[in-house]
């Protein structure tokens, strides 16, 4: 499954209810009703926020540990959106 | 007639001028402000607070007549930055709208999500800058008005304001809101026996109001105003957050020392004052001066390990928390 970011959120994503409604709607559904890869593409995207990004993945690394890094894959990040997803993935993991 | 003083000078260094000659005690209803009568500068901070605080008069039946010298030479600055829009008084001074040629952010109310996804759209064109060199400023506004929006209660949104000096690559930015206040945003899951108590703890990555757990929920991680002190912090600026009776200022660290994110903002380089009139709201300013993409990357790194780390250490101390009577 591929979700394209900026479709939704833009060139800077930071909406939150945007991030959570992706979460809810399209990643749970996808996460747990079978092994298939999620590919997060933030191809288009130039920034967004750690609150954005929070919003959108800790959950899965919260709740499933290291075992979410095998199902997700994150396409077309430039080097702010790589910082951000780093740092959440890092203090999601404690 | 109570009294509303608007001193010569605000900025975050010298923010206490705010409190020069006023009580801020309008229990009669009737509020009468006044400006200094010569010069009247103003970082948005100052003009943040105006407008929360004109909210706070109106949300009280609070009526005000105003006066002001039309020599005061910072008439078009205060007026163009919506000074007196917001304080719901016409424009003293007639200008016309092509003067307005940028590089500032007048007072704008952000009352909903979509809305100030709509607001960070137009920053680029209004700052002069690129969507590089506003990295950062987005990125704070963002935050902190995201915060407004989920945790204030206000009824009627929050205020943003700022200036951007190009020379200087240094934006200043005024935020406000006329809501319940960090106590009360706070006080939901944890107790607080003072407004300093709860703004320390919101200052303290993975403390959210919005849970007990340690590192927040799948909606909030208790990081926001945590990066967006860093982000003031790493360039040696200031920042300064007043809610209740206390506010907390980030002094610029002084250019001999290393720049150290400490989890626990008592540790800052700051002051911590309380006892001070009640802001019923939440008031931050913060001097942002980051304008390289790179460094923003490397900031994001450095908080983020910074947070990690004080998650892990707060999680290691549960045991000393255990109650043995």
């Amino acid at each position: 499954m591929i979700i394209k970011i900026s479709e939704c959120c833009g060139t800077f994503a930071e909406n939150k209810d945007k991030a959570r409604d992706l979460r809810e709607e399209k990643i749970k559904p996808a996460f747990s009703s079978s092994d298939e890869k999620i590919t997060l593409d933030f191809s288009g995207v130039d920034s967004s926020t750690q609150s954005f990004i929070h919003a959108l993945i800790s959950h899965f690394f919260q709740s499933y540990g290291e075992d979410a890094l095998e199902r997700f894959d994150f396409k077309g990040c430039n080097k702010t959106i790589k910082s951000l997803i780093t740092t959440v993935i890092n203090y999601s993991l404690e | 007639m109570s009294t509303l003083y608007i001193p010569n000078s605000i900025s975050l260094h010298n923010f206490d001028s705010i409190f020069s000659n006023n009580d801020y005690d309008f229990s009669d209803r009737k509020v009468d402000i006044t400006f200094h009568p010569k010069y009247v500068a103003m970082h948005p901070i100052g003009l943040a607070f105006y407008a929360a605080l004109s909210d706070h008069f109106v949300a009280n039946g609070i009526s005000t007549t105003a006066s002001i010298s039309y020599e005061i030479k910072s008439l078009p600055y205060l007026q163009r930055m919506g000074l007196f829009d917001a304080l719901n008084y016409l424009d003293p001074v007639p200008t016309k709208k092509h003067e307005e040629s940028g590089r500032f952010i007048p007072l704008t109310r952000i009352t909903s999500s979509d809305g100030l996804t709509s607001f960070l759209k137009t920053i680029d064109p209004i700052l002069h800058t690129s969507s590089d060199t506003s990295r950062v400023v987005k990125h704070v506004f963002s935050e902190l008005l995201r915060n407004i929006l989920e945790h204030s209660m206000s009824s009627n949104g929050g205020h943003v304001c700022a200036t951007y000096n190009k020379n200087k690559r240094k934006s200043s930015v005024g935020i406000s809101d006329n809501g319940r206040g960090i106590l009360k945003g706070m006080q939901g899951y944890r107790h607080f026996t003072s407004h300093k108590e709860a703004l320390l703890s919101a200052l303290t990555p993975g403390i959210s109001g919005t849970t007990k757990r340690l590192g927040g929920t799948q909606e909030n991680a208790g990081a926001g105003l945590f990066f967006t002190k860093c982000i003031a912090q790493s360039t040696r600026n200031h920042f300064l957050i007043y809610s209740g009776d206390c506010y907390f200022k980030l002094r610029t660290t002084p250019k001999n020392e290393n720049i150290i994110f400490h989890p626990d903002p008592r540790d800052d380089y700051a002051r911590i004052k309380e006892g001070l009139p009640y802001f019923p709201g939440t008031l931050i300013g913060i001097d942002i001066h980051i304008a390289d993409t790179e460094a923003f990357n490397k900031l994001i790194d450095r908080i983020g390990d910074a947070y990690s780390h004080s998650l892990k250490k707060m999680k290691k101390d549960y045991y000393k928390r255990i109650k043995f009577i």
